[in-house]
Protein backbone atom coordinates (compact mmCIF):
# COMPACT_ATOMS: atom_id res chain seq x y z
CA UNK A 1 0.00 0.00 0.00
CA UNK A 2 1.15 3.51 -0.76
CA UNK A 3 0.32 6.69 1.06
CA UNK A 4 -0.80 9.68 -0.94
CA UNK A 5 1.40 12.72 -0.40
CA UNK A 6 -1.63 14.99 -0.70
CA UNK A 7 -4.37 13.39 1.41
CA UNK A 8 -2.27 10.79 3.29
CA UNK A 9 -4.75 7.99 2.54
CA UNK A 10 -3.69 4.50 1.54
CA UNK A 11 -4.47 3.14 -1.86
CA UNK A 12 -3.38 0.47 -4.29
CA UNK A 13 0.20 0.78 -5.51
CA UNK A 14 -0.67 0.02 -9.14
CA UNK A 15 -2.55 3.27 -9.61
CA UNK A 16 -0.70 6.37 -10.80
CA UNK A 17 -3.22 8.61 -9.04
CA UNK A 18 -4.66 8.57 -5.55
CA UNK A 19 -8.14 7.03 -5.68
CA UNK A 20 -9.38 9.54 -3.13
CA UNK A 21 -8.04 12.90 -4.25
CA UNK A 22 -6.60 12.20 -7.69
CA UNK A 23 -3.13 13.39 -6.76
CA UNK A 24 -0.35 11.68 -8.74
CA UNK A 25 1.47 9.11 -6.64
CA UNK A 26 4.24 7.93 -8.88
CA UNK A 27 6.85 9.75 -10.80
CA UNK A 28 5.17 11.21 -13.86
CA UNK A 29 7.67 14.02 -14.17
CA UNK A 30 5.82 17.01 -12.81
CA UNK A 31 7.27 20.17 -11.38
CA UNK A 32 6.10 23.62 -10.39
CA UNK A 33 6.90 26.89 -12.07
CA UNK A 34 7.94 29.86 -9.96
CA UNK A 35 4.33 30.94 -9.64
CA UNK A 36 3.17 27.55 -8.48
CA UNK A 37 1.56 26.07 -11.61
CA UNK A 38 2.02 22.32 -12.01
CA UNK A 39 3.65 21.48 -15.33
CA UNK A 40 5.57 18.63 -16.93
CA UNK A 41 9.28 18.36 -16.26
CA UNK A 42 10.00 18.58 -19.96
CA UNK A 43 8.61 22.10 -20.21
CA UNK A 44 11.20 24.84 -20.39
CA UNK A 45 8.74 27.52 -19.40
CA UNK A 46 5.30 27.50 -17.86
CA UNK A 47 2.45 27.32 -20.39
CA UNK A 48 0.14 29.12 -17.99
CA UNK A 49 2.23 32.12 -17.04
CA UNK A 50 5.46 31.67 -19.09
CA UNK A 51 7.41 31.86 -15.88
CA UNK A 52 10.98 30.75 -16.36
CA UNK A 53 12.36 30.65 -12.85
CA UNK A 54 12.55 27.84 -10.33
CA UNK A 55 11.61 25.10 -12.74
CA UNK A 56 13.81 22.42 -11.29
CA UNK A 57 11.56 21.46 -8.43
CA UNK A 58 10.05 18.04 -8.90
CA UNK A 59 6.64 17.59 -7.38
CA UNK A 60 6.09 13.92 -6.91
CA UNK A 61 7.93 11.28 -4.97
CA UNK A 62 8.81 13.81 -2.35
CA UNK A 63 8.28 13.45 1.37
CA UNK A 64 4.83 14.33 2.52
CA UNK A 65 6.12 17.21 4.60
CA UNK A 66 7.46 18.93 1.50
CA UNK A 67 4.30 18.49 -0.48
CA UNK A 68 3.38 21.77 -2.12
CA UNK A 69 -0.13 20.66 -2.92
CA UNK A 70 -1.90 20.89 -6.23
CA UNK A 71 -5.38 20.39 -7.49
CA UNK A 72 -6.68 17.85 -9.88
CA UNK A 73 -7.67 20.65 -12.22
CA UNK A 74 -4.11 21.86 -12.44
CA UNK A 75 -2.92 18.39 -13.26
CA UNK A 76 -5.55 18.05 -15.97
CA UNK A 77 -4.44 21.38 -17.35
CA UNK A 78 -0.96 19.97 -17.64
CA UNK A 79 -2.24 16.98 -19.53
CA UNK A 80 -4.13 19.28 -21.87
CA UNK A 81 -1.18 21.45 -22.59
CA UNK A 82 0.74 18.51 -23.94
CA UNK A 83 -1.47 18.77 -26.98
CA UNK A 84 -1.28 22.54 -27.19
CA UNK A 85 0.47 23.40 -30.46
CA UNK A 86 1.84 26.55 -28.85
CA UNK A 87 3.89 24.40 -26.54
CA UNK A 88 5.09 21.94 -29.13
CA UNK A 89 8.35 23.74 -29.68
CA UNK A 90 8.92 24.09 -25.99
CA UNK A 91 8.82 20.46 -25.09
CA UNK A 92 10.08 17.16 -26.24
CA UNK A 93 8.07 15.57 -29.00
CA UNK A 94 7.02 12.57 -27.02
CA UNK A 95 5.96 12.71 -23.45
CA UNK A 96 5.26 9.60 -21.49
CA UNK A 97 2.31 9.95 -19.21
CA UNK A 98 1.70 8.23 -15.90
CA UNK A 99 3.97 5.24 -15.76
CA UNK A 100 2.97 1.62 -15.64
CA UNK A 101 -0.75 1.19 -15.42
CA UNK A 102 -2.36 -2.17 -15.13
CA UNK A 103 -4.98 -2.99 -17.71
CA UNK A 104 -7.75 -2.93 -15.18
CA UNK A 105 -7.10 -1.53 -11.78
CA UNK A 106 -9.96 -1.56 -9.35
CA UNK A 107 -10.17 1.09 -6.68
CA UNK A 108 -12.48 0.89 -3.77
CA UNK A 109 -13.55 4.33 -2.70
CA UNK A 110 -14.50 5.33 0.80
CA UNK A 111 -18.18 4.98 0.01
CA UNK A 112 -17.79 1.37 -1.01
CA UNK A 113 -18.29 2.08 -4.71
CA UNK A 114 -15.88 0.40 -7.05
CA UNK A 115 -14.34 2.39 -9.84
CA UNK A 116 -12.28 0.81 -12.53
CA UNK A 117 -9.34 2.44 -14.15
CA UNK A 118 -8.90 1.36 -17.74
CA UNK A 119 -5.64 2.00 -19.46
CA UNK A 120 -5.04 2.13 -23.15
CA UNK A 121 -2.21 3.06 -25.39
CA UNK A 122 -3.71 6.45 -26.19
CA UNK A 123 -2.98 7.59 -22.69
CA UNK A 124 0.58 6.47 -22.43
CA UNK A 125 2.14 8.24 -25.33
CA UNK A 126 0.74 11.52 -26.39
CA UNK A 127 0.23 12.54 -29.93
CA UNK A 128 3.53 13.00 -31.61
CA UNK A 129 2.95 15.03 -34.76
CA UNK A 130 -0.80 14.76 -34.46
CA UNK A 131 -1.22 18.44 -35.17
CA UNK A 132 0.11 17.97 -38.68
CA UNK A 133 -2.92 16.46 -40.36
CA UNK A 134 -5.72 18.52 -38.83
CA UNK A 135 -6.06 21.68 -36.89
CA UNK A 136 -7.10 20.35 -33.55
CA UNK A 137 -8.45 22.29 -30.69
CA UNK A 138 -7.56 21.14 -27.29
CA UNK A 139 -10.16 21.24 -24.59
CA UNK A 140 -9.53 21.00 -20.92
CA UNK A 141 -9.57 17.27 -21.15
CA UNK A 142 -9.25 16.52 -24.80
CA UNK A 143 -9.52 18.04 -28.21
CA UNK A 144 -11.95 18.77 -30.95
CA UNK A 145 -11.36 19.11 -34.61
CA UNK A 146 -11.43 22.87 -35.04
CA UNK A 147 -11.99 22.81 -38.79
CA UNK A 148 -14.95 20.51 -38.49
CA UNK A 149 -16.47 22.37 -35.59
CA UNK A 150 -16.17 25.77 -37.28
CA UNK A 151 -17.70 24.47 -40.46
CA UNK A 152 -20.51 22.75 -38.64
CA UNK A 153 -21.42 25.89 -36.71
CA UNK A 154 -22.63 27.47 -39.95
CA UNK A 155 -24.20 24.44 -41.60
CA UNK A 156 -27.65 23.03 -41.47
CA UNK A 157 -27.43 19.75 -39.63
CA UNK A 158 -29.11 16.80 -41.32
CA UNK A 159 -30.80 13.96 -39.53
CA UNK A 160 -28.54 10.93 -39.81
CA UNK A 161 -31.51 8.64 -40.29
CA UNK A 162 -33.85 10.50 -42.60
CA UNK A 163 -31.47 13.03 -44.16
CA UNK A 164 -33.97 15.79 -43.39
CA UNK A 165 -32.59 19.06 -42.02
CA UNK A 166 -32.82 19.28 -38.25
CA UNK A 167 -34.24 22.35 -36.55
CA UNK A 168 -31.47 24.69 -35.42
CA UNK A 169 -30.22 24.03 -31.93
CA UNK A 170 -27.77 25.68 -29.60
CA UNK A 171 -26.27 23.59 -26.84
CA UNK A 172 -23.01 23.58 -24.94
CA UNK A 173 -21.09 21.36 -22.58
CA UNK A 174 -19.33 23.35 -19.89
CA UNK A 175 -16.51 21.72 -17.95
CA UNK A 176 -16.51 22.88 -14.37
CA UNK A 177 -14.17 22.27 -11.47
CA UNK A 178 -15.16 20.84 -8.11
CA UNK A 179 -16.32 24.26 -6.95
CA UNK A 180 -18.52 24.66 -10.02
CA UNK A 181 -16.36 27.28 -11.68
CA UNK A 182 -16.57 26.98 -15.46
CA UNK A 183 -13.27 26.04 -17.04
CA UNK A 184 -14.17 25.54 -20.65
CA UNK A 185 -17.14 25.22 -22.96
CA UNK A 186 -17.74 23.17 -26.07
CA UNK A 187 -20.56 23.88 -28.48
CA UNK A 188 -22.49 20.83 -29.65
CA UNK A 189 -22.76 21.05 -33.42
CA UNK A 190 -23.52 17.46 -34.33
CA UNK A 191 -26.57 15.29 -33.97
CA UNK A 192 -24.45 12.78 -32.09
CA UNK A 193 -21.46 13.69 -29.95
CA UNK A 194 -19.48 10.84 -28.43
CA UNK A 195 -17.53 11.50 -25.24
CA UNK A 196 -14.70 9.19 -24.30
CA UNK A 197 -11.03 8.53 -23.92
CA UNK A 198 -10.49 7.15 -27.41
CA UNK A 199 -9.25 9.22 -30.31
CA UNK A 200 -12.45 8.14 -32.07
CA UNK A 201 -14.57 10.11 -29.62
CA UNK A 202 -15.74 13.55 -30.66
CA UNK A 203 -14.79 14.93 -27.28
CA UNK A 204 -11.73 13.22 -25.90
CA UNK A 205 -11.24 12.96 -22.18
CA UNK A 206 -7.85 12.63 -20.58
CA UNK A 207 -9.30 10.79 -17.65
CA UNK A 208 -8.24 7.28 -16.64
CA UNK A 209 -11.68 6.70 -15.16
CA UNK A 210 -13.45 7.32 -18.46
CA UNK A 211 -14.02 4.55 -20.97
CA UNK A 212 -12.82 4.78 -24.53
CA UNK A 213 -16.34 5.47 -25.78
CA UNK A 214 -18.09 6.47 -22.60
CA UNK A 215 -21.32 8.23 -23.49
CA UNK A 216 -23.11 9.82 -26.40
CA UNK A 217 -25.28 12.93 -26.50
CA UNK A 218 -27.76 12.92 -29.32
CA UNK A 219 -30.38 15.34 -30.57
CA UNK A 220 -33.71 13.92 -31.63
CA UNK A 221 -37.17 15.40 -31.98
CA UNK A 222 -36.10 18.73 -30.54
CA UNK A 223 -34.72 17.08 -27.40
CA UNK A 224 -31.29 16.10 -26.24
CA UNK A 225 -30.60 12.68 -24.79
CA UNK A 226 -27.55 11.19 -23.13
CA UNK A 227 -26.83 7.48 -23.35
CA UNK A 228 -24.19 5.46 -21.61
CA UNK A 229 -22.15 3.36 -24.04
CA UNK A 230 -21.52 0.49 -21.64
CA UNK A 231 -18.87 2.34 -19.71
CA UNK A 232 -17.17 0.71 -16.74
CA UNK A 233 -17.70 3.57 -14.32
CA UNK A 234 -21.11 4.56 -15.62
CA UNK A 235 -22.48 7.90 -16.66
CA UNK A 236 -24.04 10.05 -13.98
CA UNK A 237 -26.72 12.66 -14.47
CA UNK A 238 -27.50 14.89 -11.49
CA UNK A 239 -25.76 12.31 -9.28
CA UNK A 240 -27.90 9.44 -10.58
CA UNK A 241 -26.57 6.58 -12.62
CA UNK A 242 -28.26 6.58 -16.01
CA UNK A 243 -28.41 4.53 -19.17
CA UNK A 244 -30.51 6.77 -21.41
CA UNK A 245 -32.04 10.01 -20.20
CA UNK A 246 -33.35 13.22 -21.63
CA UNK A 247 -31.13 16.21 -20.93
CA UNK A 248 -32.52 19.43 -19.55
CA UNK A 249 -30.89 22.83 -19.49
CA UNK A 250 -28.49 23.00 -16.55
CA UNK A 251 -28.18 19.25 -15.98
CA UNK A 252 -24.96 18.07 -14.36
CA UNK A 253 -23.19 15.19 -16.09
CA UNK A 254 -20.31 13.22 -14.63
CA UNK A 255 -18.11 11.12 -16.87
CA UNK A 256 -15.12 9.58 -15.14
CA UNK A 257 -13.96 12.36 -12.84
CA UNK A 258 -15.13 15.15 -15.14
CA UNK A 259 -17.99 17.37 -14.11
CA UNK A 260 -19.88 18.79 -17.06
CA UNK A 261 -22.89 21.10 -17.19
CA UNK A 262 -25.23 20.82 -20.12
CA UNK A 263 -26.71 24.08 -21.37
CA UNK A 264 -29.13 24.55 -24.22
CA UNK A 265 -31.44 27.15 -25.70
CA UNK A 266 -34.93 26.00 -24.82
CA UNK A 267 -36.78 28.27 -27.22
CA UNK A 268 -37.99 26.94 -30.52
CA UNK A 269 -35.95 28.86 -33.08
CA UNK B 1 -13.91 35.50 -31.50
CA UNK B 2 -15.39 32.16 -32.30
CA UNK B 3 -15.97 29.14 -30.18
CA UNK B 4 -12.80 27.14 -29.66
CA UNK B 5 -10.57 30.14 -30.27
CA UNK B 6 -9.91 30.33 -26.59
CA UNK B 7 -9.20 26.95 -25.18
CA UNK B 8 -9.06 27.44 -21.45
CA UNK B 9 -10.46 30.52 -19.83
CA UNK B 10 -7.98 32.90 -18.34
CA UNK B 11 -7.78 32.85 -14.57
CA UNK B 12 -9.56 36.12 -14.07
CA UNK B 13 -12.29 35.40 -16.61
CA UNK B 14 -15.22 33.23 -15.75
CA UNK B 15 -17.66 32.31 -18.46
CA UNK B 16 -21.02 33.96 -17.89
CA UNK B 17 -22.95 33.06 -21.01
CA UNK B 18 -23.17 33.25 -24.75
CA UNK B 19 -24.51 35.64 -27.37
CA UNK B 20 -26.12 33.73 -30.22
CA UNK B 21 -26.67 35.24 -33.67
CA UNK B 22 -30.02 34.07 -35.03
CA UNK B 23 -30.17 35.83 -38.39
CA UNK B 24 -28.02 37.48 -41.01
CA UNK B 25 -24.74 36.42 -42.51
CA UNK B 26 -23.37 35.23 -39.19
CA UNK B 27 -26.43 33.18 -38.27
CA UNK B 28 -25.60 30.22 -36.09
CA UNK B 29 -22.50 31.75 -34.52
CA UNK B 30 -22.15 32.10 -30.79
CA UNK B 31 -19.83 34.29 -28.79
CA UNK B 32 -18.74 33.90 -25.21
CA UNK B 33 -19.63 36.50 -22.64
CA UNK B 34 -17.50 37.24 -19.60
CA UNK B 35 -17.95 39.44 -16.54
CA UNK B 36 -17.95 43.16 -17.21
CA UNK B 37 -18.79 44.85 -20.47
CA UNK B 38 -18.79 43.24 -23.89
CA UNK B 39 -19.31 45.53 -26.88
CA UNK B 40 -20.60 44.25 -30.20
CA UNK B 41 -20.08 46.21 -33.38
CA UNK B 42 -18.71 46.28 -36.90
CA UNK B 43 -15.45 47.82 -35.74
CA UNK B 44 -12.41 45.68 -35.30
CA UNK B 45 -12.01 47.32 -31.94
CA UNK B 46 -15.33 45.97 -30.67
CA UNK B 47 -15.04 42.93 -28.43
CA UNK B 48 -17.34 41.04 -30.78
CA UNK B 49 -16.70 41.96 -34.39
CA UNK B 50 -19.82 41.56 -36.52
CA UNK B 51 -19.53 43.25 -39.93
CA UNK B 52 -23.22 43.16 -40.80
CA UNK B 53 -25.15 45.80 -42.72
CA UNK B 54 -26.75 48.22 -40.28
CA UNK B 55 -24.58 47.21 -37.36
CA UNK B 56 -22.62 50.22 -36.19
CA UNK B 57 -18.95 50.16 -35.18
CA UNK B 58 -19.99 50.06 -31.51
CA UNK B 59 -23.64 49.14 -31.53
CA UNK B 60 -24.55 47.76 -28.14
CA UNK B 61 -23.00 46.42 -24.99
CA UNK B 62 -23.84 43.58 -22.64
CA UNK B 63 -22.74 43.96 -19.06
CA UNK B 64 -22.64 41.21 -16.44
CA UNK B 65 -22.62 42.88 -13.06
CA UNK B 66 -23.71 41.67 -9.64
CA UNK B 67 -25.57 38.67 -11.05
CA UNK B 68 -27.52 41.00 -13.33
CA UNK B 69 -27.27 41.36 -17.07
CA UNK B 70 -27.77 44.72 -18.74
CA UNK B 71 -28.20 45.41 -22.44
CA UNK B 72 -27.32 48.95 -23.51
CA UNK B 73 -27.70 50.68 -26.86
CA UNK B 74 -24.59 52.73 -27.62
CA UNK B 75 -26.50 55.57 -29.30
CA UNK B 76 -26.85 53.66 -32.54
CA UNK B 77 -28.89 54.99 -35.47
CA UNK B 78 -30.53 51.67 -36.19
CA UNK B 79 -31.39 51.14 -32.54
CA UNK B 80 -31.86 48.16 -30.31
CA UNK B 81 -35.20 46.41 -29.91
CA UNK B 82 -36.74 43.91 -27.53
CA UNK B 83 -40.17 42.70 -28.64
CA UNK B 84 -40.31 45.49 -31.25
CA UNK B 85 -39.85 48.05 -28.50
CA UNK B 86 -36.85 50.35 -28.79
CA UNK B 87 -34.71 50.29 -25.71
CA UNK B 88 -31.78 52.28 -24.40
CA UNK B 89 -30.77 50.28 -21.35
CA UNK B 90 -32.61 47.22 -20.18
CA UNK B 91 -32.09 44.47 -17.67
CA UNK B 92 -32.33 41.15 -19.46
CA UNK B 93 -32.77 37.53 -18.43
CA UNK B 94 -31.80 34.14 -19.80
CA UNK B 95 -32.88 33.55 -23.42
CA UNK B 96 -33.90 37.14 -24.10
CA UNK B 97 -34.37 37.79 -27.79
CA UNK B 98 -33.43 41.20 -29.16
CA UNK B 99 -32.72 42.86 -32.45
CA UNK B 100 -29.98 45.25 -33.57
CA UNK B 101 -30.52 46.67 -37.07
CA UNK B 102 -31.89 43.61 -38.89
CA UNK B 103 -29.92 41.06 -36.93
CA UNK B 104 -31.57 38.95 -34.25
CA UNK B 105 -29.67 37.86 -31.17
CA UNK B 106 -30.31 35.67 -28.18
CA UNK B 107 -28.62 35.78 -24.79
CA UNK B 108 -27.94 32.50 -23.05
CA UNK B 109 -26.82 32.84 -19.45
CA UNK B 110 -24.78 30.11 -17.84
Amino acid sequence: MEICANCFKKSLPASPFCAYCGYPKIDIGLKRCGKGHIIYETYKNCPFCHHLENLGKTLVNQPAGENTGGTRTEILNVATNIMNPHNMDQQTKEITKPGPIDDKTVFETGTGDKTVCESDTHDKTVLEGETDDKTRVETLTGYLDKTVMEDEADKTILDEGTGEPLPPFFAWLVYVDEAGKPLQDIRLTRQKTVIGKSADADIRLNDPFASNLHAVIHFEGGKFFISDLGSRNNTWLNEKKIMNEELQDGDKIRVGHQNIIFKRVRRNL
Amino acid sequence: MNINDQTVFEDEKELKGWLVVLSGEWQGRDYRLFPGKTILGSSHYAHIYLPETGIEPFHFSIRFENEEVWLTDLDSDAGLFIDEKKIHREKIVDETLFKAADVEFLIKIL
